[in-house]
């Protein structure tokens, strides 16, 4: 569990519970024994290959779909028992954000607008400037790129500042600078005490955002907890060195290196960041001549494949 | 949150889907066709049921579409001679009767009863002719009850008359055969076709029919425009409107408030919110039977604007039998039918219900709006036919299109309350059956798309 160390009094109140949490479609078993918590002031991610059951499970958070098996609790309501009082609390953004074409973007979001009228302007627009739409506010949905959709719907998930916000594969299709905006805003919104909680495919966006994570394989929990202690080394260096084979004696001689894997005269290494240039001096000194030396990251599918192992 | 932001939201939605426009002009267009079909269904006959002068009776859709629009201009501007000033002078005109010997006078008084039997003229068929050939197909029937009615002697050929007791067309026309075989010296006309535009339109005919109006002591129901008027034009626009378009409409809204929804993903959206999902059915129902009444309202008024414009304002005439605007008159209303119009827009809209509610039935089954439509208007269609076959007369009353047509009741004087109440208390409870159907597949269902 996520949160083992949460004292009595928090885990009263306010956090969100997966109990459990199963779905069987027909007779095909799509999710199976997911838990977790999360409380205020997390960002959870789910990580999973495609047809793993994440949005699945988002989708039995916010009550969209009714879990066969298990329970979730939302501060300790039942989004499947008291949908409205559930619903209150989240803000969510499930599969590609559905808006009606014919309506700007500022009416799509007012007609959503759930909170008292007089307020309704003032959090649109700062929903709008937030993920850079406020200058296409009169503009028609039916014109916006994937990208701008995949925004507003960020907008429509973070607007009324609920306390739980659950996002479905947030950045898909959003450019690599409106992706750092994005963060920054979730991170700014993760320290003002609300839970996040992600599924997303981008690796360096949930490292920097989330502390814990759930992987999924075939719908079952491969790994629960914290994501840190899974990628620890997210990354590995990619060295093309010759000859090979007094290379790899070099890496036999050091200590640091935790994983090596050999392909001709290419070796794919996991060591600490800071040990790359000693380990590539120590190359040059033994004789050796490196012929490329690059950093690189685990993608999410690595680390899955990892765990699911 | 409040009901009415949900159905306020659901409005504005309607608002901007391409359906909100594409229903308005539908009924536009079949209001046109059947403003043409009139005119065509005259112009075959020789005659334009909406046309001011006798000369203009050319046959021509062309020229009677022309002087259709001239008469609407005429109307406008209050030059029409079916201005209420000129009705009442026709009322105390034919008060008056008119001497015999007015008719060798060289002067045509354009009384308005004159623009009546034009009219009248677009349904010769329903000329019981004494000793001719009865052209309404009831010839039994409507000779029978002219046979009943006293007869009188008329001046010219010595034809039968009958009394004042019976109104509408059957006796104009027969005022026309009359006074057309007083003219001709005959014993009584054939069939209304056999007229030419020449002998229609001479002023002798003209003059001896005004003369037997003058005399025959009518009613005023025969006189004050009760043939075909805006009312009945409206009645008949409304009454095939309901049967063909209006349940299209109503499907296609449906359609789009449920089907459409769910096909693009806004369901989802909309269900994200913290609102119960009866809630969101309730103003999604609310909205397409708000839509179908203003509709409808608007639609019947403009009929009747058009209709009043057209062939000019009077009672509301209705037979028994509406399509083949033939046989025994069996109601005519008076202004009161104004009322009832409004009335009837409210009562088609909440019939048209059940059929939304199928309608939305099926988006959840497969939420494809052509699909949802498609289904929803062959199921209608082939009940609605089915249900007029005397095939199956002893099952009809399974058919929920059998329970939709209450409305038409509203106009029958005197008004057959229990059958009227009937039929809406079972309106009412396949609504209810189906919204509740509905509301479990909707409470329960699993939104993925």
């Amino acid at each position: 569990m996520v949160r083992e160390s949460m004292d009595v009094e928090e885990k009263a109140g306010s956090y969100l519970e997966v109990r459990g949490v199963g779905k069987t479609i027909g007779t095909t078993p799509v999710l199976g024994g997911v838990s977790f918590e999360v409380g205020r002031g997390e960002c959870f991610c789910v990580l999973g290959e495609n047809g793993s059951g994440k949005t699945t499970l988002l989708r039995i958070i916010t009550g969209l779909v009714a879990p066969t098996e298990g329970m979730v609790l939302l501060e300790g309501i039942s989004p499947h028992e008291d949908p409205v009082a559930s619903l209150a609390r989240m803000g969510a953004l499930i599969g590609i954000p559905a808006f009606y074409p014919n309506i700007s973007a500022y009416e799509n979001l007012r007609l959503f607008w759930d909170g008292p009228l007089k307020a309704a302007d003032t959090h649109i627009m700062n929903a709008l400037s937030a993920v850079g739409l406020a200058d296409e506010k009169k503009k028609k949905v039916g014109v916006f790129s994937r990208g701008m959709l995949q925004r507003l719907g960020i907008a429509h998930a973070c607007m009324h500042q609920r306390p739980y916000i659950i996002l479905d594969e947030p950045t898909q299709g959003v450019d690599e600078y409106w992706t750092a905006k994005m963060r920054d805003l979730f991170r700014d919104m993760i320290n003002t005490g609300k839970a996040f909680i992600i599924t997303s495919h981008d690796f360096e966006f949930v490292m920097n955002l989330c502390s814990h994570v759930l992987i999924l394989a075939e719908g079952r929990p491969a790994y629960v907890g914290d994501l840190k202690a899974i990628a620890e080394y997210p990354y590995y260096f990619h060295l093309r060195c010759s000859p090979a084979d007094k290379a790899e004696t070099v890496f036999t001689q050091v200590d640091y290196i935790h994983k090596r894997i050999r392909s001709g005269d290419e070796f794919y290494l996991t060591l600490p960041d800071g040990r790359a240039s000693e380990l590539v001096k120590a190359l040059v000194t033994a004789g050796c001549r490196v012929h490329e030396c690059a950093k690189k990251h685990y993608s999410i599918a690595d680390l899955i494949r990892q765990r699911s192992e | 949150m409040g009901y009415r932001r949900l159905l306020a939201g659901e409005i504005l939605k309607l608002v901007k889907a391409p359906v909100f426009l594409v229903a308005p002009i539908v009924l536009a267009i079949y209001l046109g066709l059947m403003l043409f079909g009139f005119e065509m269904n005259a112009a075959k006959k020789g005659v334009a049921f909406s046309t001011a002068a006798p000369e203009q009776f050319t046959g021509s859709i062309v020229v009677s579409t022309y002087s259709s629009i001239k008469k609407m201009f005429q109307n406008i501007f209050g030059i029409s001679r079916m201005s209420p000033a000129l009705l009442e002078t026709l009322k105390a005109k034919n008060q008056k009767p008119i001497e015999e010997q007015d008719l060798k006078s060289g002067e045509v008084p354009e009384y308005d009863y004159w623009r009546v039997f034009l009219k009248n003229l677009i349904h010769p068929g329903a000329l019981p002719v004494p000793g001719g050939r009865d052209c309404s197909g009831k010839g039994a029937e409507s000779h029978k009850e002219n046979e009943a009615a006293p007869q009188r002697k008329v001046p010219g050929d010595g034809a039968s008359l009958p009394g004042p007791r019976m109104g509408g067309e059957g006796l104009l026309s027969l005022l026309v055969g009359n006074a057309y075989a007083a003219e001709n010296q005959g014993s009584g006309m054939s069939a209304a076709p056999a007229f030419t535009d020449e002998e229609l339109f001479s002023d002798r005919i003209k003059k001896r029919l005004q003369w037997m109006m003058g005399t025959a002591d009518l009613e005023n129901a025969l006189i004050d425009r009760s043939v075909f008027n805006g009312l009945r034009f409206t009645y008949l626009t409304v009454y095939f409107a309901f049967v063909f378009v209006f349940p299209l409409i109503t499907v296609a809204v449906a359609a789009q408030v449920f089907a459409s929804e769910i096909a693009h993903g806004t369901m989802r959206t909309c269900l994200l919110r913290p609102v119960r999902r009866v809630q969101i059915l309730a103003a999604k129902f609310g909205v397409v039977l708000g839509y179908m009444f203003s509709l409808i309202s608007c639609f019947t008024l403009l009929a009747l604007l058009i209709g009043v414009l057209f062939t000019g304002y009077g009672n509301l005439m209705i037979d028994s039998d509406v399509i083949g605007n033939v046989g025994k008159v069996k109601m005519i209303l008076g202004d009161g039918a104004l009322i009832l119009f409004f009335l009837s827009s409210a009562v088609i809209a909440f019939s048209l219900m059940p059929l939304a509610a199928f309608a939305v039935l099926l988006s959840f089954i497969k939420p494809e709006p052509a699909y949802v439509i498609g289904i929803s208007s062959i199921v209608y269609f082939i009940l609605y036919s089915l249900g007029g076959l005397d095939l199956f007369k002893d099952i009809r009353f399974l058919f929920f299109t059998t329970y939709m047509d209450g409305w038409t009741l509203l106009f029958e004087t005197p008004m057959n309350v229990p059958l009227f109440a009937g039929k809406l208390m079972v309106v009412l409870l396949m609504i209810g059956g189906l919204v509740a159907a509905v509301n479990y597949l909707f409470v329960r269902r699993d939104i993925y798309t």
